[in-house]
């Protein structure tokens, strides 16, 4: 039972948190347009609930880009290298990933506690609290250190299986 | 010794980024070190990667990646294809030319180059081999036909632009209309051109009742047109509005006219625009923090001393565009406007460019980037969806990179191509 729960979580969470604040954002401007146009009115909030929103869905998205490789790069490179060289990378990828989560995670913790302490309210509300939001970030990342590390030992696993490894991405940005 | 450290974690990232480092983490990884050099608070990185994207105006992105994403699953590209076709297919080359024109009508709804390319190349190519032309002319110009994308208003980039250099976006699309209609024309000419000489495909009955009726079949891609168009430049909605309102729409006309789009397909459809978002928007927020830091080492100031040495306008303006179409050819559109538009923006301001009319240029030179080689993201998106070979395609692209780039001199050297409208726009 908890391992199925646990298996479920780690093939959805992020999507369940993409889906949910995607949808809840797009629902809300395009539901005040139309209060506005067609009932002159606008609820307060209809401007800056929409933008924390829009920080799950960023973050969330980072750490679903994280797990299936997909954050934009540039591969010509990697792809042209030797299969051993093609895992140094990998590993570097990894080791640069903690690097700059540790340091994100530790300032990101840090205005969630002020926001916290401070009892910060989203503008237009009388108590939808800001760290709500803004917890956004510490567990988005620390899900992309899970999701790296997942990585990490899948591509260790096919390195000494000597299958080949994961270096090409099908995902386009723009 | 600042400097010095400052140049090897510079010439550290670069390597990295050569081996193939994701581009969001080169950037935060040179944040991070230089920061640490010049004693500029870490806390900084926290505060921005929060408040970065609290602006109201950046919610347009991923509403228009959405909206992008339900046009083609609510079957509102199709139509605009079948209308395009009944207008120019009387033509030598118009099944080539109407995939041109369709390219710009999807991009004047989404505002993406790729996923104009994969939707219309999608549909079209199939048809255009079918119809008797090579396959790789085909592929070719479904690739190119997707630059318009993100010049064609609405634009992914064209967001991503005006939020960072704090300029209006609603003006950034409007700009962007009449130098978008001039490369769907300039390379409508080339392809008439090469069809004609190579006598490819078929030519249909020029048949008005026939256009009539794709036009009225088509309505609902034209409502989505004007939506935007009409929202934007009348002020009644503000570029992430129009947004909201184009995605409702498409998805409530999928849904219950054209019925092609199930409540089931609408989670999938959130993912994969989500996706986007998710690879799009840290870059954003990164990008803010990585601006900050130059700004603390003072680069503008140096930067323009160095190009203030090139001597007057067109010197300097044609030296920004070579370094956007240089850096172009490695580096997709988003990369590129992150890191070169703060450094050449400021530079063009100093020598009296008009702020817009250097973003249309800019983002022109970026567009073109998408089908110049090594890295031309719309050759590898053409290559993908017609199974023809990357490298077997370059050879086809090049007529039509060559009437890009005219077009891009000539959007250059006549500011009024990008800022009549929006002059005509502005409140008197």
């Amino acid at each position: 039972m908890v391992k199925s729960a646990f298996s479920w979580l780690n093939e959805n969470i992020e999507k369940c948190f993409i889906l949910v604040s995607y949808a809840a954002m797009a629902t809300i401007i395009f539901s005040q347009v139309i209060m506005r146009f067609f009932f002159q009115y606008q609820s307060p909030w209809s401007t800056t609930i929409p933008i924390y929103l829009f920080l799950w869905l960023t973050w969330m998205g980072a750490s679903y880009n994280a797990k299936n490789r997909t954050h934009l790069r540039f591969n010509e490179v990697r792809e042209r290298l030797s299969y051993k060289a093609q895992y140094v990378c990998l590993v570097m990828d990894a080791i640069v990933w903690y690097a700059f989560s540790a340091v994100v995670l530790y300032f990101t913790i840090e205005q969630v506690q002020i926001s916290h302490d401070n009892f910060a309210i989203v503008q237009g509300t009388d108590d939808v609290m800001k760290w709500w939001f803004y917890m956004a970030l510490p567990l988005s990342f620390s899900l992309l250190v899970f999701r790296v590390t997942q990585n990490l030992i899948v591509d260790t696993k096919m390195f000494l299986a000597k299958q080949p490894l994961i270096i090409t991405t099908t995902m386009f940005g723009d | 010794m600042d400097g010095f450290l400052i140049s090897v974690i510079s010439i550290a990232v670069t390597i990295l980024f050569v081996l193939g480092l994701p581009i969001f983490l080169i950037i935060g990884i040179w944040v991070v070190g230089v920061s640490v050099v010049i004693d500029f608070t870490l806390a900084n990185v926290g505060v921005t990667l929060f408040e970065g994207l609290n602006f109201f105006g950046l919610l347009a992105l991923p509403l228009f990646i959405l909206t992008g994403d339900l046009i083609s699953g609510a079957g509102i590209a199709k139509r605009l294809i079948d209308f395009a076709y009944s207008c120019l297919g009387w033509m030598r080359g118009g099944l080539a030319m109407a995939s041109l024109g369709a390219c710009g009508m999807f991009a004047a709804i989404s505002g993406s180059n790729s996923a104009t390319t994969a939707t219309i190349g999608g549909i079209m190519h199939p048809e255009m081999v079918k119809n008797g032309y090579n396959d790789k002319f085909a592929a070719a110009t479904l690739a190119a036909g997707g630059t318009v994308g993100i010049i064609i208003p609405p634009s992914i980039i064209f967001i991503v632009y005006g939020f960072m250099m704090g300029l209006p976006i609603g003006e950034l699309f409007i700009g962007g209309f009449i130098p978008g209609i001039m490369m769907v024309i300039a390379m409508q000419l080339v392809c008439f051109y090469l069809s004609r000489k190579n006598k490819w495909g078929t030519i249909i009955e020029f048949d008005p009742k026939r256009i009539a009726l794709t036009g009225v079949k088509a309505w609902l891609g034209f409502m989505a047109i004007g939506i935007v168009v009409w929202g934007i430049y009348s002020g009644k909605f503000s570029p992430t509005e129009a947004a909201g309102i184009t995605a409702g729409f498409c998805l409530l006309a999928g849904v219950f006219i054209t019925r092609e789009l199930s409540i089931k397909a609408l989670p999938s459809i959130l993912l994969r625009s989500g996706t986007i978002t998710g690879m799009l928007a840290p870059l954003i927020a990164i990008s803010i923090v990585m601006q900050q830091v130059l700004s603390q080492l003072g680069a503008k100031e140096f930067i323009t001393e160095l190009v203030n040495l090139l001597g007057g306008y067109y010197p300097i303006l044609f030296a920004c565009m070579a370094i956007v179409l240089l850096a172009g050819t490695i580096l997709e559109s988003l990369p590129n406007t992150i890191i070169l538009a703060p450094i050449l923006a400021p530079i063009a301001a100093s020598i009296g460019v008009d702020p817009i009319h250097f973003a249309v240029v800019f983002l022109v030179g970026d567009a073109i980037g998408f089908i110049t080689p090594p890295y031309g993201l719309n050759l590898y998106v053409a290559s993908g969806i017609t199974g023809i070979p990357y490298l077997k395609l370059l050879a086809y692209t090049v007529p039509y990179l060559l009437s890009l780039m005219v077009v891009w001199v000539i959007v250059a050297m006549v500011p009024e191509f990008s800022t009549y409208l929006v002059e005509s726009m502005r409140p008197k």
